[in-house]
């Protein structure tokens, strides 16, 4: 070494002052390095006139001379948008300002600041063209997540989540304070690489690491309350009794009244403790993390708790060889409530709206028994703490999530490597009556049922990686294969008949008990390459191909093969405009590929399955009764197959304080993965089949602006984001009309049909009350004189014109206020709660619109009469379609650092406090609960099933506090 | 760079590792459920093959009555015959039942639907066994218990198809399964899905040529009365001809003596047919029978009887009276039981201090046994017979006999027109609750006049609003959207 190299000590802080712990010091051109200590403060033998290469996520990167200086203070500022910024792309990084495609990496900052439990709760509002929506708001629900729009009517249209290499489709085990970057993939040139799991975009999350240097120790913790955001009136007692006479009940005189909605909604609770220790050796590091949620809904008996560990660790085995090695466990107690079904069906929404306000919450039966009350007139319909408190019953879920990688390199520019990971989970579900409180429960003289399923997928990935630049030129090459494989059992038994002692829950104390259990696995095959090429970041080119083989598929179409290519043109790096100062970035993007889709399909989709039922047994015995499939075995099924194109355009202008993107892209779903429905007279009742197109194109917006950035430290900025997305079924071949979403004894909601967007909402329409008899007029649109089931058509849709997210940061020295809204607008609901709480049909209790129902003829209003037995009133019409757009103040936080004065005598490198309310309030026409829910998330065909509100559990308003610290 | 090429080695292994070793775990195969066919191809019933799949695939057929299918056995049937006639009330909550009670049906009604489903999915498994069955070779199967097997088949279809030609009329007629499905016929086949209605007639003329079948090699007893037996097949012969226009009666009479000569006899008391302890009786011809929930349970008991909730198929005022006018209390307190239901629940038409419920369903077990056919019903309808062609002192000596169990005294009617009449009640009183109401006023042309004369408890009319329409079910909007081959009913 020419020169002698000296100690250095510094301190690295941001703008504000606040100290930076575990921020990457590196020396440029070497190999060493080390990173800051809690107290910002690091020291580093270097040459007196080395380059320091400071790197931290969310900050700028900073090359710092040292220019003989032994004692430094260095200060990092935020990231504005950083165009050596490095993206998570498939199966490697790529440099921002080098991507062709539609990527959103999307800022995690705000996590450790919101009560968000989900991963898709960290991407709502925040990226154009990611629509997030929380159809439930029960704890633990899982969120729905569409990219660019739904592909697909019943294969699936979640995204794949790619968590540290390792793909998934469930995240709400991962504990999203680990997450270090979340990536979106929205193209199918950017997700071509992940091929025949693609269609609906890809999510790649990657979590936090450790860094060499002293132990960073985190401690991070909220405290919250929930509740309902907005009320819905029901009639008092006088008021329903009036009813009641209206409908011909013999009126009982109340002794005790009820008001179920303050029974049925509580304060919910929110919590969340966590702890994490990182940092490590040049040659190894670790990040450990352990936290316990606690997410008490504000509906009781709702509650999720998960207890999660994470461990992290990166060893340089050998200069040449790494091994990554990341392993996360997972423990979630669920409590579920029944919800999206009737008051009839002791559902706990409805239940609280349609409860009588005359009756008290407990009775005692004539063997003096204490039960729940019913319906003084309509005995079976348990009050709707039945179904709140009645059962005894809890899911408990288990997961194993990890991998170990060993990354080979055999020269500089050629790399291996190989990569195994595995997804464990178990699940258990148990559920019991008794035979004396409720009126299921004393059906069955006590009733249980027992769920158990464990699934386990391994993965198993070889890829090679050869980067090489030369002059100007920058290649990058990728090939590899991959397999994975599932496999899943389940236990499901019934039990019935339990001792009159209520002590004893579990099955062993049923008197008669049925049950089975069932198997399946899938296996998934790959091969995948990518090139990538750029010349001087001027012309850039990404080609990818990825074949794929399912098992769920037959012979002649297990494999499938998707390719992308896409391109850019990076104009601001040409000569011509390297005058033009405010241009920082300017690139022209385009790409175009293809993704497939079997995630929906069951795994062997393509056989005709023979079941088994069961008979009395003979003599001698000869098993069981063999039946006729219920899914026609279709050996041309095949991939469901989009192929999108893509442009777009990324502009960074003043510095990159104003930056803008903007894509247009069409995407076509081609064989149409549908259940072609037989009539019932075939001895089948479908037929999996590739019978339809689906066509999705949009354009999104996002601009990023830095408004106020001060010397003296304020800095205001937004982000603003805008998504049109049009829909469509282009093609039906067969069958022309499926039916989706029949609440109970009600004609179905939603149609598909050729031309149609899915969430069509089909029904009679409703021209108002006639004043004459007080009965609904349904119009007769097909002019036969009557009105019948042929007049029922199109009344609605539950796709959005546009959606749009707005984020806001203001800071100044110690303190900072963020404030994040999204919006949907031009998306109607199919209110069905409504034909419950306004049908006037039966003994249910109503809401106060139905005190301005029809009552003498003559009267001019917009509720029909009460008619006893009889739903014609509250047909699925137009009458309950409404207006779902909404504007949401989804996140506002308020954070203070406390200074580090205070601090550094408690050793103490970090302290914040914050306040955060979500969902503060929403601006919508609609007059249920909230607008976003949908009662037909859960169903197979949830790519079709919007908008539907049926006593859906509605999003919470939070409030909460909470601290992160740091020593 | 030695150490390099070792590298490469050691990575290319890996690689073929993963190429070989994957290959088969692409052609997975269901641990839980065979296949239909070789590899999954073939017809649905190509799992037929031996002595013991052709047995399983008839278990299958009855096992549409209590698992598959069983809500329309186990309620909608009663539902149909007692609710939709005077005898009783639809109950409970549900909207679709309450258009049925009321004659306001529409095509979208979920009850239509679902019921033209249960009984289509019962046939199509009938269809597979007698298109398969034939087929199989192997010795272990005799042709004596091979013809029994079809001959099984061929009555639960033709069971089926009864019900279904009585409730909509005109229906698809689906004899045949589906050809094997391959990746190129598929086109072709499609157009097979969409059959048109086939004539009333012609659906009758098939149930006959399955019986008439079924008659000569089934058995004339079995391990219980569940199974299909001579007896069985007469007795819905019978019913048959007595159903489809022109009624010949002298048929209708030949097939009831039929069953009459296989020995069956009134049990003693009536009471016995339905208190549990006297299942598969001398009297019972076809009973479905249950054993408990894993095999399929009868959950029936519980929609018509309890006061845990308000029950389905309430008896009517109409059929307390008719009991209470003929002082036919056995019968009476066999069919029909009361309990105090105030505070429990509202009803405009009955007592809630006495509200009825029908009690020929008792056990909550899941094993409560359903009596479809036995000797009374078909000793009745013999008395039908022989009144129509003239003989009305046979008639009522039948009428005497079926009269003379209950406690009831001896009619004497001479009369033709009054012994019609006479024989209309007596099944209304003997068959209540058994599934028989609605189909026999409709086959009498009885079903306008009497519906419309239906009072309530006060004597005030009740107001259906009946036309010949009516006495057809809509076909199923869902199948409609489907089968453009499909005409609707008149009047829906």
């Amino acid at each position: 070494m020419a020169q002698q190299d000296v100690t250095v000590k510094g301190h690295v802080q941001d703008k504000q002052g606040n100290s930076l712990p575990g921020v990457s010091i590196k020396i440029k051109g070497t190999a060493k390095g080390t990173a800051s200590q809690p107290d910002g403060n690091f020291s580093i033998q270097a040459p007196s006139n080395a380059i320091l290469e400071l790197s931290y996520v969310g900050y700028e990167t900073q090359d710092y001379s040292l220019e003989g200086r032994t004692q430094v203070t260095i200060t990092l500022s935020d990231t504005k948008t950083d165009l050596s910024e490095v993206v998570v792309i498939g199966y490697g990084t790529q440099k921002k300002k080098d991507v062709t495609t539609a990527v959103v990496a999307v800022n995690t900052k705000d996590i450790a600041e919101r009560p968000i439990t989900q991963t898709a709760a960290a991407l709502q509002g925040k990226a154009a063209g990611v629509q997030v929506t929380q159809p439930s708001g029960k704890p633990g629900s899982a969120f729905s997540v569409r990219v660019r729009g739904a592909t697909s009517v019943q294969a699936g249209n979640e995204p794949l989540y790619v968590i540290d290499g390792v793909p998934t489709t469930d995240t709400r085990d991962l504990n999203t304070n680990d997450i270090a970057t979340i990536t979106v993939l929205k193209d199918a040139s950017s997700a071509a690489i992940y091929g025949a799991r693609a269609s609906n975009g890809v999510v790649l999350i990657t979590t936090k690491r450790g860094r060499s240097g002293d132990a960073v120790i985190n401690f991070n913790s909220y405290y919250g309350v929930s509740k309902i955001g907005k009320k819905i009136d029901v009639l008092d007692p006088t008021q329903y009794n009036d009813l009641m006479k209206e409908m011909g009940f013999n009126v009982v005189a109340p002794t005790v009244t009820t008001n179920w909605l303050d029974e049925v909604f509580r304060t919910g609770r929110n919590q969340n403790y966590q702890l994490s220790a990182s940092g490590g050796s040049e040659k190894s590091q670790y990040f450990i993390s352990g936290a316990y949620t606690k997410d008490d809904g504000m509906v009781k008996p709702a509650e999720y708790n998960r207890r999660v560990f994470r461990a992290n660790l990166d060893n340089q085995l050998k200069p040449w060889m790494k091994l990554t090695t990341n392993i996360s466990y997972s423990n979630v107690d669920l409590k579920d409530v029944k919800d999206n079904a009737n008051a009839g069906r002791n559902a706990a929404i409805l239940g609280a709206l349609n409860a009588p306000p005359i009756i008290g919450i407990y009775e005692t039966d004539a063997d003096g028994h204490q039960r729940y009350t019913m319906n003084p007139y309509k005995s079976g319909w348990d009050n709707p703490l039945a179904a709140i408190e009645g059962p005894t019953q809890g899911t408990k879920d288990n997961r194993v999530l990890g991998n170990a990688a060993l990354d080979i390199n055999f020269t500089k520019d050629l790399k291996f490597r190989t990569n195994y990971g595995i997804d464990y989970a178990n699940h258990k579900y148990d559920y019991y009556l008794d035979y004396i409180m409720t009126t299921p429960g004393r059906l069955d003289h006590g009733y249980a049922t027992s769920q158990r399923y464990n699934t386990t997928t391994w993965l198993w990935e070889n890829t090679l990686n050869y980067d090489k630049s030369w002059k100007k030129h920058n290649l990058s090459a990728l090939g590899g294969v991959t397999s994975q494989k599932n496999s899943y059992d389940e236990t499901n038994q019934t039990g019935r008949d339990f001792p009159a002692d209520p002590t004893v829950k579990t099955l062993n104390a049923a008197n008669q008990i049925t049950g089975d259990t069932r198997e399946s696995q899938w296996f998934l095959m790959s091969y995948l390459a990518r090139v990538m090429y750029n010349y001087d970041s001027r012309y850039l080119l990404t080609v990818n191909f990825r074949a794929d083989g399912s098992s769920k598929l037959d012979k002649k179409h297990k494999w499938g093969y998707f390719p992308s290519v896409s391109a850019g043109w990076r104009i601001s790096s040409e000569p011509f405009m390297q005058d033009v100062k405010a241009i920082n970035d300017l690139k022209l993007r385009a790409g175009w590929g293809q993704n497939g889709n079997v995630e929906g399909l069951s795994p062997y989709a393509s056989l005709g399955l023979n079941n088994f039922v069961r008979q009395t047994p003979t003599s001698p015995l000869s098993g069981p009764g063999i039946t006729l499939p219920a899914g026609a075995p279709n050996p041309d099924l095949k991939w469901e197959t989009t192929t999108q194109t893509n442009v777009g355009i990324d502009l960074s202008l003043f510095e990159s304080r104003l930056t803008f993107s903007a894509d247009a892209y069409i995407k076509k779903t081609k064989d149409l993965l549908l259940n072609v429905p037989f009539p019932r007279s075939a001895e089948y009742q479908y037929m999996p089949r590739n019978s339809g197109a689906l066509e999705n194109k949009g354009l999104e917006f996002l601009v990023s602006s830095v408004n106020v950035d001060k010397a003296d430290g304020l800095r205001w900025s937004t982000d603003f984001n805008i998504a049109f997305n049009r829909n469509r079924l282009t093609d039906l071949q067969l069958t022309q009309v499926y039916n989706y979403a029949a609440p109970e004894n009600r004609d179905f909601i939603i149609t598909l049909r050729k031309g149609l967007p899915l969430g069509t909402f089909y029904g009679y329409v409703a021209e108002g009350v006639d004043p004459k008899t007080g009965d609904m007029i349904y119009k007769d649109v097909n002019g036969d004189g009557n009105v019948t089931p042929t007049d029922r058509t199109v009344i609605g849709n539950a796709q959005p014109n546009f959606t749009y997210g707005m984020n806001n940061n203001l800071a100044y020295k110690n303190w900072s206020f963020s404030f994040l809204f999204q919006g949907s607008q031009g998306n109607e609901v199919f209110n069905a709660s409504r034909m419950e709480t306004e049908g006037m049909y039966d003994s249910k209790n109503q809401s106060t619109e139905v005190l301005r129902r029809w009552t003498a003829a003559g009267q001019i209003t917009d509720i029909p009469r009460a008619t006893n037995g009889d739903v014609t009133n509250s047909r699925t019409s137009s009458r309950f379609v409404e207006n779902g757009s909404f504007l949401r103040m989804k996140s506002a936080t308020l954070s203070y650092n406390l200074p580090k004065s205070a601090l550094s005598a408690m050793h103490i490198s970090r302290l914040m406090v914050y306040a955060t309310a979500q969902n503060l309030f929403t601006i919508t026409k609609y007059k249920g609960f909230d607008p976003e829910v949908n009662a037909y998330s859960g169903d197979p065909a949830n790519g079709v099933t919007l908008g539907i509100d049926y006593g859906t559990y509605p999003v919470a308003r939070t409030y909460v506090l909470g601290l992160n610290l740091s020593f | 760079m030695k150490k390099t090429n070792r590298l490469f080695i050691i990575s290319a292994a890996l690689a073929t590792l993963t190429l070989g070793a994957c290959n088969k775990d692409l052609n997975l195969t269901p641990p839980s459920n065979t296949t239909v066919g070789n590899q999954g191809q073939g017809t649905a019933g190509s799992y037929i093959k031996d002595a013991t799949t052709a047995e399983a695939a008839l278990a299958s057929c009855y096992g549409y009555f209590r698992n598959g299918s069983s809500e329309y056995y186990v309620l909608d049937y009663f539902n149909i015959s007692d609710a939709q006639s005077d005898n009783a009330y639809a109950g409970a909550d549900n909207a679709a039942g309450f258009e049925i009670d009321e004659f306001r049906l529409l095509s979208t009604n979920a009850w239509a639907s679902r019921d033209w489903g249960y009984l289509y999915n019962q046939i199509t498994a009938c269809n597979s066994v007698i298109a398969n069955v034939p087929k199989v070779t192997d010795p272990a199967l005799s042709s004596g218990r091979k013809a029994q097997i079809i001959g099984e088949a061929q009555f639960i279809r033709a069971r089926a198809y009864f019900d279904l030609v009585r409730i909509f009329g005109d229906v698809p007629l689906v004899l045949t399964e589906l050809p094997t499905i391959t990746a190129d016929n598929l086109e072709q086949i499609y157009p097979l899905l969409y059959p048109a209605r086939k004539s009333a007639d012609s659906v009758y003329a098939q149930i006959d040529t399955d019986l008439k079948a079924a008659a000569e090699v089934v058995p004339t007893s079995g391990v219980n009365k569940g199974y299909v037996s001579k007896g069985a097949v007469y007795t819905l012969l019978a019913k048959v001809a007595a159903t489809k226009k022109p009624v010949n009666w002298a048929e209708v009479e030949s097939y009831t003596n039929q069953v009459i000569a296989l020995g069956y006899s009134l049990l003693p008391v009536y009471d016995n047919l339905w208190d549990g302890a006297h299942e598969n009786s001398a009297e019972s011809i076809f009973e479905l029978n249950f054993d408990g929930w894993d095999t399929g349970g009868n959950w029936g008991t519980s929609m018509f009887l309890g006061t845990d909730w308000k029950k389905f198929c309430n008896p009517s005022n109409d059929l307390v009276r008719a009991y209470q006018l003929e002082k036919d209390t056995v019968r009476f307190k066999s069919t029909i039981t009361f309990a105090n239901v105030n505070g429990k629940w509202g009803d405009s038409r009955l007592s809630l201090d006495s509200f009825p419920f029908f009690y020929k369903m008792r056990k909550t077990d899941a094993s409560q046994n359903i009596i479809m056919y036995r000797l009374a019903d078909v000793l009745l309808l013999k008395a039908e017979a022989l009144n129509e062609q003239g003989d009305v002192a046979g008639a009522n000596t039948i009428v005497t006999q079926i009269r003379e169990r209950v406690k009831l005294k001896n009619l004497n009617i001479t009369d033709q027109a009054a012994m019609r009449l006479a024989i209309e009640k007596e099944r209304r009183l003997e068959l209540a609750f058994e599934g028989t109401r609605w189909q026999d006023l409709v086959r009498t042309d009885r079903a306008i006049p009497v519906m419309q004369a239906v009072t309530d408890g006060k004597g005030v009319s009740l107001g259906y609003h009946l036309t010949e329409k009516s006495l057809l079910w809509p076909v199923p909007q869902s199948e409609m959207d489907q089968n453009a081959n499909l005409i609707q009913n008149s009047g829906y």
